[in-house]
Formats: C-alpha cells, sequence, structure tokens
C-alpha cells in the first residue's frame, strides 16, 4: 500500500515538473507585438505559432489566410493588416440574417452601477431605428461591476458563445486597456471607448480599438484657449489635481498649453485621490489670489475643492473637470456656493431649455418615454446618445463597397467627416488615422446657475463652440 | 431513514474513496474541455454562463480563501485584509513578467518569500490585536494597497490606475494532448455534445493549459495546508483558537504560532494573486481593494470556515454566484422582470438564504446530507481475534 502510494506521489511529482518546465519555458518565450525580448527561448520551438520549415535554403511561414481583400487604409500611414488574423476568423462574424450583434461590458453592480443602464439606452435607440442592410442591431450587455478582471472574463465569453460582430461603448480604462491586446489579436472592433484616456487615439499600434469621449488633453487646451480669452495675457491661474493617471494627465497638458497662450501658473497642488479633504491643498492655493482656478479631480474632490475655495473667500474663476458636470451628485450639496463654475460640456443636455425643441431632443424623450422611461432620471439618454455614433459607421460600413464587415467598418470609424445631431452645432465627427485619432474634439464654456428657489443649478453656455478638431492628431506616448 | 455504518478502512470504505478520488479526477480532467466554449444552460428564462475563464478564477480565488481559512478558520484571528498580499503577489508576478521578462512561475520564487515575510511582519502587531480591533488594523491594509499601487515612485512598474497589461501569453506545449482528448471526449455520447467544438483556438487551448498549471499550484496549496492542519502546529493553531489561555499553559509558543499562521495566510494569498496573473494577463489596483477582501471572507463563510474543502466551494460561490446573479434578469414566481443592475440584490438575496439553509455553510451542509445516507465509523476489534 505505502509503496504504491510512494510511485503514485512520485508519477503525479514527475507530471507536474514537466508541465511546469513547459510553462517556465514559453511563457516568455511568446512575445507582445513591441517584440520585447525573450527570457527562455530554449523550449519555445515547439510552441511558437508560426512554424517554420526550411527545405532547399526556402523558410516558409505559415499564416492565416486573408478572406477579404486584406488591408485597409486607415489614414496617416495607420493600416489595419487582417492577414494577421487568427486563421478561423471571419470578417462578418455577428451578422445573421436578422441581426448585427454588438457586445458591451459595463458597470450593472458596485458603485458605478447608474451607468449599467447605457446598454438599455442603446438598445432603446436601435430599436427605433431603420434596419441596416435589413437587419436589426442587437447589443449584449454583460456586469463587469467595474472590475477589469470581470470584463476580461466577459469578453471572452461573449466572444465564445455570442456570436459577436464587434464591442463598443465598454466603460472604465482599466477595463478597456486589460482587453485591449485580446481584441487587438483577435481581431475585433473594440469601438468607442467611454473613457478619456488619450491611449485611445493610436490607430498605428492597436487600429481595432478607439475612443469617442473628449479626452483630457483636449480639455485641457479648450481650458487654456478660454481662460487667455477671458483673463488676457499675464492671467494667473492656480490648479488641484487628482495625484493619479487622471489628474495627471490634465496636469500634463494644462502645463503645456498655458505658457504657450501666456497664461501663468502660479500654483499646483496634487492631491491624494483618497483622501477625505483636500482643504489644505485649497488653501495653500487660495493664498496665491489667482485669477482663476482649475480643477483637474474628480467625484467628491470636485464639490470639496470649490467649497474650500469658497471658504477662504477667494474670488475667481472656477473651472472643473467634465467628470464632475452632474449637477445632483456633485453640486447640490454645495448649493449656492457652486453658483458661477464653469465646465465644458460637449453634448446637448436634454434637460436644458435651450434645447426643448432641438428635433433630436425631441427624439430622444419621445423615444425613452414611449420605452416607459422617465428620460431625466438614469443613464439611459446617454446609452441613447453613444447609439449614434455607432449607427452612423455601422452604416457607413453597410454602404462600403464591401458591404458591412469588420474591416469596413474600422475603415469606416477612422475614417469619419460628418455633423452627429446629440454634439453642440458647429462641432464635427473627423476622423482620419493617424492624423486625427479623436472623435470629440470640441465644446463650449458653461456657467452653473444655482437656483436657491427650485434648489437646484442648470448649466448655461457662456462661450461661443470652442473647437479643437483635427489638432489634436493622434496618441503620442 | 437511519443511515447506514461503515466501518472506517473496511472494503465498502475503500471503495467509496476509490470512486470519489477516481470521480474528482476524471472530473477534474473533463471540466477545462467541457466549458473552454462556455456553457449557456437556460434556468426560468435566464441564461447563465460557465466558462473556462471563470473556473480558472474560481480556482485562484480558492487558494486565497484557503489562505484566509488557514488564519480566521484554523487560527481564530480575523483579517479582512488578505487582499493586500493577493494584490502583492499578482503585482509582482505582472512585474517581473512584464518588465524583466520572467516566466510566470518563476515568479512564485519572488512571491513566496516576499509574501511570506510581509505576513510575518503583519503578524507581529497583531499579536497585541485581537477580534475586531485586529479586522479594524487588517481592513486598513485592504483599503491602503490600491493607493500603493498607484504610487508615481512605482508607476515605472505597475502603471498606476490604469493597470498593468501582461503581453507575454502561455501557450500549451505541443506535446500536450488538447486535441488529443477533446477528440476522445466527442467520442462519449451526450457529454461529448457539450464542448460543443471539433477544434479549439489557440485562445480557448491557452485557458485550457493555464487550467492544469493553476489545478496544479492549488493542488500543492490544498496539499500543504492539509498536512499543515493534522500536523502539531496545526493542532496548535486550533487549540490557539479555542482557548488562548488553554494553549498557552500546554506549551504553545503563542506569539510564533499567531505571527507563523499570518505568514502561512500571506503566502497562500500571494500564490493566488500570481495564479489571478496567469488567468488574467491583467492587474488593476482597484480591482484588489476593500470589495476584494470582502468577497474573501463572504467565500469563507459561505463555504465553510475551518475546511479544507471549504475554501475550494467558497472560492466557486464567490465567482459563480456573483456572475449568475447579474444575469439574473427574470426572477420566477414574483411575474415581474429585472433588468440591468440588480446582481447585487439577487446575491443579496442568495447569501442570507444560504445562511439559513447551511448556517455552516456549504460544505457542512453537504457533510450533514451525506451522513444522513451513510456514516464512517471507526472500525471495532478485527474479527476473530480474543485478547486471552
Amino acid at each position: 500500500m505505502k509503496r504504491s502510494k510512494r510511485w503514485l506521489g512520485l508519477t503525479a511529482t514527475a507530471l507536474a515538473f514537466s508541465l511546469v518546465a513547459a510553462a517556465c519555458g514559453d511563457s516568455g518565450g511568446t512575445t507582445d507585438a513591441a517584440g520585447s525580448t525573450t527570457a527562455a527561448p530554449t523550449t519555445t520551438a515547439a510552441s511558437t505559432p508560426t512554424t517554420t520549415a526550411s527545405s532547399g535554403g526556402t523558410e516558409t511561414t505559415t499564416t492565416a489566410a486573408p478572406t477579404m481583400s486584406g488591408t485597409y487604409d486607415l489614414g496617416g500611414g495607420a493600416v489595419l493588416d487582417t492577414t494577421q488574423c487568427p486563421s478561423s476568423w471571419d470578417s462578418t462574424q455577428g451578422i445573421t440574417d436578422s441581426e448585427i450583434r454588438i457586445g458591451i461590458s459595463l458597470p450593472q453592480s458596485g458603485a458605478l452601477a447608474g451607468f449599467g443602464t447605457i446598454a438599455e439606452g442603446m438598445q432603446i435607440f436601435f430599436d427605433n431605428a431603420d434596419p441596416i442592410d435589413g437587419k436589426s442591431v442587437k447589443i449584449i450587455a454583460r456586469d463587469d461591476g467595474y472590475e477589469s478582471g470581470r470584463t476580461v472574463t466577459n469578453i471572452g465569453e461573449m466572444i465564445d458563445t455570442e456570436n459577436i460582430f464587434a464591442f463598443s461603448h465598454i466603460i472604465g480604462s482599466p477595463n478597456n486597456l486589460a482587453i485591449r491586446d485580446t481584441l487587438q489579436e483577435e481581431c475585433i472592433p473594440q469601438l468607442f471607448n467611454s473613457t478619456g484616456l488619450p491611449q485611445w487615439g493610436d490607430p498605428e499600434n492597436y487600429p481595432w480599438t478607439i475612443g469617442q469621449l473628449l479626452n483630457y488633453s483636449t480639455e485641457s487646451l479648450i481650458w487654456c484657449d478660454y481662460l487667455s480669452k477671458e483673463l488676457g495675457p499675464g492671467g494667473t491661474v492656480a490648479a488641484i489635481y487628482a495625484n493619479n493617471d487622471f489628474g495627471k494627465a490634465y496636469q500634463k497638458f494644462f502645463e503645456k498649453c498655458a505658457p504657450e497662450v501666456g497664461l501663468e501658473i502660479v500654483g499646483t497642488e496634487l492631491h491624494d485621490p483618497n483622501a477625505d479633504t483636500v482643504q489644505n491643498e485649497v488653501t495653500t492655493l487660495a493664498a496665491t489670489g489667482a485669477q482663476a482656478f482649475v480643477v483637474g479631480t474628480s467625484g467628491a474632490n470636485c464639490p470639496r475643492s470649490v467649497g474650500g475655495a469658497r471658504a477662504a473667500g477667494w474670488d475667481t474663476l472656477i473651472m472643473v473637470s467634465a467628470t464632475c458636470q452632474n449637477v445632483g451628485l456633485f453640486w447640490k450639496p454645495l448649493k449656492g456656493a457652486s453658483n458661477g463654475i464653469k465646465v465644458i460640456t460637449t453634448t446637448k443636455d436634454i434637460g436644458d431649455p435651450r434645447w426643448a425643441d432641438d428635433p433630436w431632443v425631441t427624439k430622444v424623450r419621445a423615444d425613452l418615454t414611449a420605452a416607459g422611461l422617465d428620460p431625466d432620471a438614469g443613464a439611459q439618454q446617454t446609452g441613447y446618445a453613444f447609439a449614434e455614433q455607432l449607427d452612423h459607421v455601422l452604416r457607413e460600413a453597410a454602404a462600403s463597397d464591401e458591404g458591412l464587415n469588420r474591416g469596413s467598418l474600422m475603415q469606416a470609424t477612422w475614417q469619419q467627416d460628418w455633423v452627429a445631431q446629440n454634439m453642440l452645432p458647429g462641432s464635427t465627427v473627423k476622423t482620419d488615422g493617424a492624423n486625427d485619432a479623436f472623435i470629440i474634439e470640441a465644446g463650449e464654456i458653461s456657467q452653473l446657475a444655482w437656483d436657491d428657489a427650485a434648489e437646484t443649478g442648470t448649466w448655461k453656455a457662456v462661450s461661443d463652440l470652442i473647437n479643437q478638431e483635427g489638432q489634436l492628431g493622434k496618441f503620442a506616448g | 431513514m437511519r443511515p447506514r455504518l461503515i466501518a472506517e478502512g473496511s472494503s465498502t470504505h475503500r471503495w467509496i474513496q476509490g470512486g470519489n478520488w477516481t470521480l474528482t479526477i476524471v472530473v477534474m480532467i473533463a471540466i477545462p474541455f467541457l466549458v473552454a466554449i462556455p456553457l449557456k444552460p437556460t434556468l426560468f428564462g435566464n441564461s447563465y454562463t460557465i466558462g473556462i475563464s471563470n473556473v480558472n478564477e474560481a480556482i485562484a480565488w480558492a487558494v486565497a480563501v484557503l489562505g484566509l481559512n488557514i488564519l480566521t478558520g484554523f487560527n481564530g484571528q480575523l483579517s479582512l485584509g488578505n487582499s493586500f498580499f493577493v494584490g502583492t503577489g499578482a503585482y509582482l508576478t505582472g512585474v517581473f513578467v512584464q518588465t524583466y521578462h520572467w516566466s510566470y512561475l518563476s515568479t512564485l520564487i519572488v512571491v513566496i518569500p516576499v509574501c511570506l515575510a510581509i505576513g510575518l511582519i503583519v503578524g507581529i502587531p497583531a499579536l497585541r490585536i485581537q477580534g475586531l480591533y485586529l479586522a479594524l488594523v487588517t481592513f486598513g491594509l485592504a483599503a491602503v494597497f490600491p493607493s500603493i499601487a498607484k504610487l508615481e515612485q512605482l508607476d515605472r512598474f505597475t502603471h498606476g490606475s490604469n493597470g498593468l497589461s501582461i503581453t507575454s501569453k502561455l501557450l500549451p506545449p505541443s506535446w500536450m494532448p488538447i486535441q488529443g482528448t477533446l477528440d476522445l471526449i466527442n467520442k462519449i455520447p451526450i457529454i461529448g455534445d457539450w464542448t460543443g467544438t471539433d477544434h479549439f483556438s489557440k485562445r480557448q487551448a491557452e485557458g485550457i493549459y493555464a487550467y492544469f498549471l493553476l489545478v496544479m499550484i492549488a493542488g500543492a496549496c490544498f496539499l500543504l495546508a492539509y498536512n499543515l492542519i493534522r500536523s502539531r502546529p496545526g493542532r496548535a493553531l486550533i487549540a490557539i483558537r479555542d482557548n488562548e489561555i488553554g494553549a498557552e499553559v500546554a506549551g504553545i509558543n503563542l506569539s510564533l504560532y499567531k505571527a507563523g499562521a499570518f505568514g502561512v495566510a500571506a503566502l497562500l494569498s500571494g500564490v493566488a494573486g500570481t495564479m489571478l496573473s496567469i488567468d488574467k494577463n491583467f492587474v488593476s489596483p482597484d480591482d484588489l481593494g476593500v470589495n476584494f477582501a470582502i468577497f474573501l471572507v463572504v467565500g469563507l463563510i459561505v463555504g465553510g470556515s475551518a475546511n479544507l474543502k471549504g475554501s475550494l466551494i467558497g472560492g466557486f460561490a464567490v465567482i459563480f454566484v456573483r456572475q449568475w446573479a447579474s444575469q439574473t434578469n427574470e426572477v420566477p414566481l414574483l411575474g415581474w422582470g429585472l433588468s440591468g443592475p440588480y446582481g447585487q440584490m439577487v446575491l443579496g438575496v442568495l447569501l442570507i438564504g444560504l445562511m439559513f439553509v447551511m448556517p455552516g455553510g456549504i460544505a457542512f451542509g453537504m457533510q450533514r446530507l451525506r451522513q444522513r445516507v451513510y456514516r464512517v465509523v471507526p472500525a471495532g476489534p478485527p474479527e476473530g481475534r480474543t485478547d486471552d
């Protein structure tokens, strides 16, 4: 008995070692697109996907056969090469006789569960839209609780079981970064990431991925433009940023553009994003007496920064991040103290009386009401607006010579020139591959008007549209 | 119905044990092939998924719950901070693979001693703090981890709040008979249909390979824990939990064992972190915060505290119950549909319900059920032997 147990143990150990040895060998041996060096090249030959056969001195490499013409010019030198796609790849996968199937992963639980209804709003848009090539668009949504690990799982499962044509509007920077390499490798479009990270404008390295929102660098540029006009040459600015990637993106771009337009930065403070207060930082900045105060942070730190500046008696022009636009969430607690703060808006706010007769806003309200929803509550209206962008590229690709497929979809996405109804009048949607890799590049400055009687505030436009269309190029690392 | 009594070591008992092991091994080998293309059972109009990515994640979670079980279940030190150690393991693996091009498994050489050391260090102040206060202190660890990972000084390695993508992938070795096993399973009637394919894609094959690696690592961790609990130090840990003063009087070195329990728990949690990196190829600081720590405790309690099988069940429960809760859009009997962000609610109701039905956790609940069918009792003296 003892003997057999020992043999069993030895065999198991030997098996384990062989697996481990294999694992040690090839994990480092397979490299990313950038071609990083290999750590353990000794056992890779057996496991690398390309096989080399040398017969008579010639070397042949087996690669997947292209199913369509192969390469697509995205503009500015960026090229989409579908010949590198997996052998089982099908450029029209996910397009059935009756449906075009689009996947989305977003938080339907957890702290950001409020965004969960975006998918519902997108579906309502497509339910009320004309069919594309006689097919309806079906949105398939999965909950990731804003955890990037769960986004990875969701994407894998949707690819395998849901017959997905493309992914769209996935929420969260880490969530989108976590799946970018997989979708790149699988050659599946990852469209209109709902985050402002400049990294999404990189068609040369990641032709399958694009963002949509006003990115943090564009926002900084618009701040510079507006403040220089408001304050004139030599205007002084103090700024607070969250001490994370998000805040530091603001800092990097604002500190670059401010001197160029003649603004003087007289104070900069970084705050711990998880701290309970920003009082010290704001008091320090208030002591500079700068003419403008830039708030490059998010969440509860927006009202904290503004409240702190007001409490210190600092009479200054306050410019807050576009992430702090939600009046109910951020500005109601401050009441009158929030009066006069400014933010960049890029889309038509369906609650703004200015757009009461606008055909787009009327349609949004009608369709959401018909679906049994309150158009002013929830995030469905955001989803509805997102869907307009997706709808456009699907139709453009369907109208192309090839018809709708993954390649033509990406070409249509990187080659856009149209006017979206949900965006502010005067702004255009233009992309041109690596020449112009960002979608929303224009916004106007709005000022919060607090109404004491109604205990709420509304954003009122105080500037013309500031348009940076085409000036941003691509992500530059 | 009275349960059947089976003598320990009798041939029936051996048959049951042998059968259990055979079944476990067959199921363990078959599972990845059946779920590499996720299964989609439908219940009351809701479609649920069981995929290899979930299974792999659950195996990693099982090891993390195991670490907490050693500390909290067996040693009685309530920790809400084990996500700190999981995060440390996950990041160490991520950084060494991505920045220094190590292989995934070789990073364990770093992860194990580092996590053990951190665990021991954390364990020292824990000697003076007990119960709820210890929970609070360790909770601080969980809360602070995402901030540490986002430190500017570490940005070069951790890539801050955007998370760390690991571009290196585990490719199955050519000798691994993935295709052969798939062909074999496909020939089995009924079960063969579940695989849903006659050829796996590269990504699916990678998932299968990762599964077997994770099973082996988890197997080693569970074996370590099993031996620990049955040994003298293990009995000392349990004695400390049951009666600290009594244990000290009996000559047990409290400081050594309590700090040691932290060390072992941290070690196992760190290995779980490595396993998560292998599965996801991505590490994000905000995934490894307070939420993670709390779900570890959920896994511990749902699975069964102070029970090794409970850790395994707990890991699977956390992953699958959470996922299935979010996929539940129709609630039977109520007649009204749930859509969107109600997963958390379903999860809460399920957890409360479970605690009423199986108060000691699923592992103990299953044990009780089994004992209604048969019980293993110690064997009496061998027959035909007299003492004269």
